[in-house]
């Protein structure tokens, strides 16, 4: 039943003389309007509940805390092969640096990166391993356990570069340390990046492999080069930040993808040969 | 508490997966049957926020579960179709991980991932990794990491799918036993499952929803409509020309046969008891004049 007068549809059929008796006798009622004083009282007491509104710092602090915490959380998923093996491949690296007498900023440069790289394995081996689907729905995001997965791989990563360049600072006392930086640096960010790339559309352990592949293919071109070598290691330092920044950038989507909230970045990874 | 699925569609290049599914789930046991390929996953996939609807939304207590994150995923236990495991793990490292990533603090993972691994009856898999389990003992685990977080909506893709007919009582047990205020909404083509546990039934059918209701109420509708007779077997192939013909069970060098009918058939069949096999024969076992199921 529905009334143009009094718009609204009575759940029930009532009959029609029924209907308007009920709303005549409770028109009969009135109902006043509170004065202003309550409502501004009402108002007052509310005002205590409305939840603040968080600044930008405290925001940004609460999120890299649980960012920290979820790191502590994944980093025990990480295999100890995988920490055993870049410590491993960063002593030996610097022992037979100084033993060899290789040039140590090239020797920095090819290692830097194989951390980072090896580490998408550990990174992806949820999505690899089926369970993807699962984490996706625990109250922790995707994006979250992946964000932090490669901060914990990241920081690794970093570590290992930084103590190699602080020992062979003090093996090689005439090395310009912040040069050793940039020098590790910059393929590390920009070996990194495509690396991530590569794990967006390829199996962790395919696109490290491949990536790893090209890596060693690469260094060896141009260790065969010494003109090139060369060229590398005497690049302006504008040069370097450049190719930083643009891998940083690169980087930065990688994750935006690799991680995405957007549906349709999960939805590659689920199977949809499924029965039901 | 009210999950909602409104004119819910999920299409896959020029097939829909699922089609206009409108309905509301309210705290109760919920079965989703259907033939493979019905549209059961992708619906859940929706349920569970993990893949977008191409049409409609679905919405819990009124809001949008896109829009929900973190809040509706607390709340949720979800066992996928096919689960992966970490290998390396045991099943009680396993369900401490999947505990904190489901927010739980270290001595409240520690409490529930004991009782569940009491309840699935993994207890005695100590040191053993996930990788050396049984089909059947994953599919356990699986079921306790979706109630971990004691969840209101607990959604179950195929749970008993590898499970041994001792461990199916036990499933079917353990959900009746922890229904209670919850709504559980669990997928199976095994029809005894759904008959045993399920306050209701929701019949899928290339991705549309094709009847919803409680199992007295469907099975209502197909009273004298299932008829049972015990035939000789030369009778057999005559039968199957003029009725489409249910269970055939061999007894004493007759045939017993259940078939459909809309009206009682000219021999001596009698009305059969009806269970929801029937009604999923019923609904399925037709394709193109072919029988589905092999009758």
């Amino acid at each position: 039943m529905n009334s143009g007068k009094i718009g609204f549809k009575a759940d029930t059929e009532l009959p029609e003389e029924e209907y308007l008796e009920i709303l005549n006798t409770l028109n009969e009622y009135s109902v006043k309007f509170p004065p202003e004083y309550l409502v501004q009282s009402t108002m007052n007491i509310l005002q205590q509940f409305v939840p603040q509104k968080k600044n930008t710092l405290s925001r940004l602090k609460e999120k890299s805390s649980a960012l920290f915490f979820a790191a502590l959380r994944e980093s025990v998923l990480i295999s100890w092969q995988y920490w055993s093996f870049c410590a491993v491949l960063f002593i030996l690296g610097f022992i037979l640096i100084v033993m060899v007498n290789v040039n140590h900023f090239t020797a920095a440069m090819f290692l830097s990166p194989i951390p980072f790289v090896v580490g998408l394995i550990e990174v992806l081996r949820g999505r690899d391993q089926g369970m993807t689907e699962l984490e996706s729905t625990c109250k922790h995001s995707f994006r979250e356990i992946i964000l932090s997965r490669l901060l914990v791989t990241g920081i690794y990563s970093i570590l290992l570069n930084g103590i190699l360049a602080s020992a062979l600072s003090l093996a090689y006392p005439n090395t310009i340390f912040s040069r050793l930086v940039l020098m590790w640096l910059t393929p590390f960010s920009a070996v990194s990046s495509l690396s991530l790339w590569a794990a967006v559309y390829l199996k962790g352990i395919y696109g490290a492999t491949s990536i790893l592949s090209l890596w060693v293919s690469a260094v060896l071109i141009i260790q065969g080069i010494p003109e090139l070598t060369e060229l590398l290691v005497s690049l302006s330092f504008l040069t370097y930040a450049a190719i930083i920044l643009a891998a940083s950038i690169l980087f930065f989507f990688g994750i935006q993808s690799l991680a995405a909230k957007q549906y349709s970045g999960r939805e590659r990874w689920l199977n949809h040969g499924t029965n039901g | 508490m009210e999950l909602t699925a409104k004119r819910l569609g999920k299409r896959y290049g020029l097939n829909w997966a699922v089609e206009d599914f409108d309905t509301a789930f309210t705290p109760g046991v919920y079965a989703l049957i259907g033939p493979n390929g019905s549209g059961k996953t992708t619906l859940i996939r929706m349920l569970v926020d993990i893949l977008k609807p191409t049409l409609g939304r679905v919405l819990f207590n009124g809001k949008d579960i896109a829009n929900l994150n973190e809040q509706y995923r607390d709340i949720l236990g979800y066992l996928p179709q096919h689960l992966g495991f970490y290998k390396n793990f045991t099943a009680k490292q396993f369900l401490m991980y999947i505990s904190a990533l489901k927010g739980l603090d270290k001595k409240q993972a520690l409490k529930k991932t004991g009782e569940l691994m009491e309840i699935v009856n993994l207890k005695e898999t100590g040191r053993k990794k996930i990788g050396q389990f049984s089909g059947g003992m994953k599919q356990r685990l699986g079921i306790a990491q979706a109630l971990l977080n004691d969840p209101k909506i607990l959604i179950l893709d195929e749970p008993t799918a590898g499970l041994d007919p001792k461990e199916r009582i036990r499933f079917r047990n353990l959900v009746s036993e922890i229904a209670g205020d919850k709504i559980v909404i669990l997928s199976t083509h095994i029809v005894s499952d759904a008959e045993y546990i399920a306050s209701e039934i929701i019949f899928m059918k290339n991705g549309l929803l094709l009847q919803k209701g409680r199992p007295s109420e469907l099975l209502k509708a197909l009273e004298g409509k299932i008829w049972q007779a015990q035939i000789r077997e030369d009778d057999l192939q005559r039968l199957k020309e003029t009725f489409r013909v249910g269970h055939i069970v061999r007894t004493d060098g007759y045939l017993d046969v259940r078939l459909f009918s809309e009206i009682r058939p000219q021999f001596a069949a009698s009305p059969a008891t009806l269970g929801l096999e029937d009604l999923y024969l019923y609904h399925f076992d037709e394709v193109n004049g072919q029988s589905e199921t092999g009758f």
